[in-house]
């Protein structure tokens, strides 16, 4: 008797115990579909996926670490820091997110026997604003097994930490088409039996575009506020004081915005006032482009708060002198 | 709670496992005590209305079986439609009444007032139709009164069928809540089936395309003809998924406590006339709408132009009856006229794909009023669609190629009209997949997977409401 045609009522078996058996089929499709999309996905080496990845896998053992959301994914050229430097170099940075996402990933990374040396944080005009959702979930949910994970969207969005720990299969509706295609990527790998996740380029995502902003005179001529919440500079700065205490050193970098961020923001420089606040407190270099002559050049920028790779590799030579001269005043 | 939610899918096995752990004399208590949560998980004061309803209208209709004087029949009557109008009348027209007598008078109007923030509460135009067409069929003496108030009180707020109906009438559903039927294996495939079915309709059909309309219809003057004509389409395939979807998983969930729903749309884009359009949706409001305003009225036993003035008071009723808004005036009196030229011209006989599609159009132009965020954005879209010359490449301006989704979502849009078509198709041409299922059930368990994981993989599940709770 084929699978497809055979009969519980043949076997005399009750509706309720008809109904308990289709619940498990059920319950062994959907896990099944689960488990090995999010195997496959974990194979990935793709962008954020093969950023989140790398570091599960404890593939990211370089000196110097760079975290921060889009505004350091393409701002941030590891190669050029590496050959100023002298120290091997990777980053880390995850567009649209902010360091209260990334926590979960610089800790595990700090704690590790062959952590980094020195973290970097791009920082971004956003980072201390609050929030309850989580940016982007598919780029973690793969992960979210992981203590550190579960904790992380506990922290910021328990609606979704309580969906994905207490329904089964409710993350399958947060899988979209780049997590299917991540899978795919992932199966790729796996079968040409690759087993690094990390991106191309150390993790740099340079952007080859010219300066475009619609609307761009209204865009300059309205101001908003930069979002300070307490609750998260308060947490930003345990996790600095973690970081230190497992001796990694933190370094803060604020990039540039075209115009200079207080054409666009009211408070801006109670958010600069708040960085020079936790770095003084915790004894930090901050690398501070705020003002730097290259806001003035949109020749630099793809829009206004970041920059193409005419910029990026400007930026990233500057951030490379600069941390070179801080280790080389350091004691070996 | 809504059903595509996660509460409702934890609410849902509990009350089964609960209905079915108790003796079957008592499990309306079950069904009661349920329906009264489902219905507080909204607002818990809400339920001070439900119940008002309820008290008011089985001791209404109660006084009317037992008395013998006609007058205090027809006074209890009369109190029983004036609470239950009265009701609707203060949370869903209160506001607009007061702002267009507000405009005829010439008042200022604060929309801060006291009527502008009255808050609808759901589902009230579905239970108090069905609490009063009890008391009009007592009245009508087409059914005995409930002898038991709990019974009664189950029938008003049953909670599958509670907050978008169908409207169920008293005649059907009290007798099955008194003695249920024994649940067997076909109802159990029949209730899965439909809930799924009902599922794919509402949150990968229905809540997919309803963020194209959503861009297309939130500001109709910057669009050309060929986008608002899109829109329109993929918001006549939105409301029937989105509200048949309702339906569906409503019948499919009663179906499991042992008790059968009316069905409530048969593939009603499907139809060759208006009239026939209106017998396959919305069936259980058509038909209320017959029933307790047409007939009365006079219906068709009167002169030809009482007749049509009955119909087109119906339709304008049935309007106003989903929103306190012109715009849902005018697309109940557009129907209205509809079937009056209809019935008028009904001599002429045209091939039947052009009768389909003028039904078509016209209920399609009747849409633009229904989801139109004003009455002058309506007559945009209708002007831009009657305007020959506003017809063009959507792509045209560059920028918003295919309304800012990338190609492979559009394309999936023509899929997800292409699926609606298909599953409509299986009820006309009367595959009860069901039945099949229940005869083979390892296919039918492993098919039941793949469609949850369908709907897991492409449905929408940020908790949007069904469009039929605002009404």
């Amino acid at each position: 008797m084929n699978l497809f045609t055979s009969s519980f009522k043949n076997k005399k078996i009750s509706l309720f115990a008809e109904i308990t058996v289709g619940l498990i089929i059920i319950s062994v499709v959907l896990f099944g579909f689960q488990f090995g999309t999010d195997y496959l996905v974990k194979h990935s080496n793709h962008s954020q996926y093969g950023k989140v990845n790398s570091i599960f896998n404890g593939q990211v053992t370089e000196d110097i670490v760079c975290f921060g959301s889009s505004v350091s994914e393409v701002g941030f050229n590891s190669k050029i820091i590496e050959s100023i430097t002298n120290k091997s170099t990777y980053n880390s940075a995850i567009d649209g997110t902010r360091i209260k996402q990334l926590e979960p990933l610089i800790e595990l990374l700090s704690n590790k026997p062959n952590k980094p040396q020195y973290i970097l944080f791009g920082l971004s005009y956003f980072e201390f604003a609050s929030t309850s959702k989580i940016t982007a979930p598919d780029r973690y949910i793969a992960h979210f097994s992981q203590q550190e994970i579960i904790a992380m969207f506990q922290s910021i969005d328990k609606e979704t930490a309580r969906k994905l720990s207490y329904f089964p299969f409710s993350k399958i509706s947060y899988y979209n088409h780049t997590y299917y295609k991540n899978g795919f990527i992932g199966l790729s790998n796996l079968i040409k039996k690759q087993n690094s996740t990390k991106p191309i380029n150390k993790g740099y995502t340079p952007k080859d575009k010219a300066f475009y902003v619609p609307n761009f005179d209204e865009v300059k001529n309205t101001k908003s506020e930069v979002g300070i919440d307490e609750q998260v500079v308060k947490s930003f700065e345990e996790l600095i004081v973690k970081i230190k205490n497992s001796r990694t050193e933190p370094v803060f970098i604020i990039y540039p915005v075209y115009l200079g961020a207080k054409t666009y923001f009211n408070n801006y420089s109670s958010y600069l006032q708040t960085i020079d606040s936790i770095a003084t407190s915790n004894g930090i270099l901050v690398l501070d482009y705020s003002s730097h002559p290259i806001t003035e050049n949109k020749d630099y920028f793809y829009n206004i708060g970041h920059l193409n790779r005419q910029g990026a590799d400007s930026i990233s030579t500057l951030i490379g002198f600069e941390l070179k001269k801080h280790f080389d005043k350091q004691p070996n | 709670m809504l059903f595509n939610s996660l509460s409702f899918l934890v609410f849902l096995p509990i009350v089964l496992l609960l209905h079915y752990l108790v003796p079957s004399k008592i499990r309306w208590i079950v069904l009661l005590i349920a329906s009264y949560f489902f219905y507080a998980s909204w607002k818990l004061e809400y339920l001070v209305l439900i119940v008002g309803s309820t008290l008011v209208d089985y001791y209404a209709a109660k006084k009317i079986a037992h008395s013998s004087s006609a007058k205090t029949k027809k006074f209890l009557l009369v109190f029983s439609l004036v609470i239950n109008l009265g009701i609707l009348f203060f949370f869903k027209y209160a506001n607009f009444f007061s702002v267009e007598i507000s405009k005829i008078f010439g008042f200022s109007v604060d929309h801060s007032s006291f009527f502008a923030n009255i808050i609808l509460p759901v589902g009230i135009s579905f239970y108090t139709f069905q609490s009063m067409s009890y008391t009009i069929d007592v009245y009508k003496k087409r059914i005995k009164p409930a002898h038991h108030l709990g019974y009664f009180a189950l029938y008003v707020a049953y909670f599958p069928q509670l907050v978008a109906g169908p409207i169920e009438r008293a005649g059907h559903l009290l007798k099955q809540f008194i003695k249920p039927k024994k649940v067997n294996r076909i109802d159990v495939y029949f209730a899965i089936t439909r809930i799924l079915v009902g599922f794919i309709k509402k949150v990968v059909i229905a809540d997919r395309v309803a963020a194209v309309v959503e861009i297309i219809y939130a500001d109709p003057s910057v669009q050309n003809s060929t986008a608002l004509l899109l829109g329109t389409i993929l918001f006549a395939i939105q409301i029937y998924c989105d509200f048949s979807g309702y339906s569906d998983i409503a019948i499919g969930v009663s179906r499991l406590f042992g008790i059968n729903i009316m069905e409530n749309f048969r593939s009603p884009y499907f139809s060759k006339s208006l009239g026939e359009f209106w017998s396959r949706w919305h069936i259980s409001l058509s038909t209320w709408f017959k029933d307790y305003v047409y007939i009365p009225l006079g219906g068709n036993r009167v002169v030809k132009w009482k007749m049509y003035y009955n119909l087109l008071i119906t339709f304008i009723l049935s309007g106003f009856w989903h929103g306190a808004a012109w715009t849902f005036i005018i697309w109940g009196a557009i129907h209205g006229l509809g079937l009056i030229i209809e019935k008028r011209f009904s001599f002429i006989k045209l091939p039947r794909l052009i009768n389909h599609l003028l039904t078509l159009t016209i209920v399609l132009i009747g849409w633009v009023f229904f989801r139109a965020n004003s009455l002058n954005d309506s007559w945009i879209v209708i002007q831009s669609l009657f305007s020959l010359s506003g017809y063009g490449s959507i792509i045209a301006d560059g920028k918003s190629l295919f309304f800012g989704l990338p190609f492979w979502k559009f394309a999936s849009l023509g899929f997800l009209v292409l699926l609606t078509i298909i599953i409509d198709l299986l009820i006309i041409k009367r595959i009860r997949l069901y039945k099949v299922f229940s005869k083979k059930p390892m296919m039918a368990w492993f098919t039941y997977s793949l469609i949850i994981l369908f709907i897991l993989v492409f449905g929408v599940f940020d908790n949007n409401e069904f469009i039929y709770f605002q009404f």
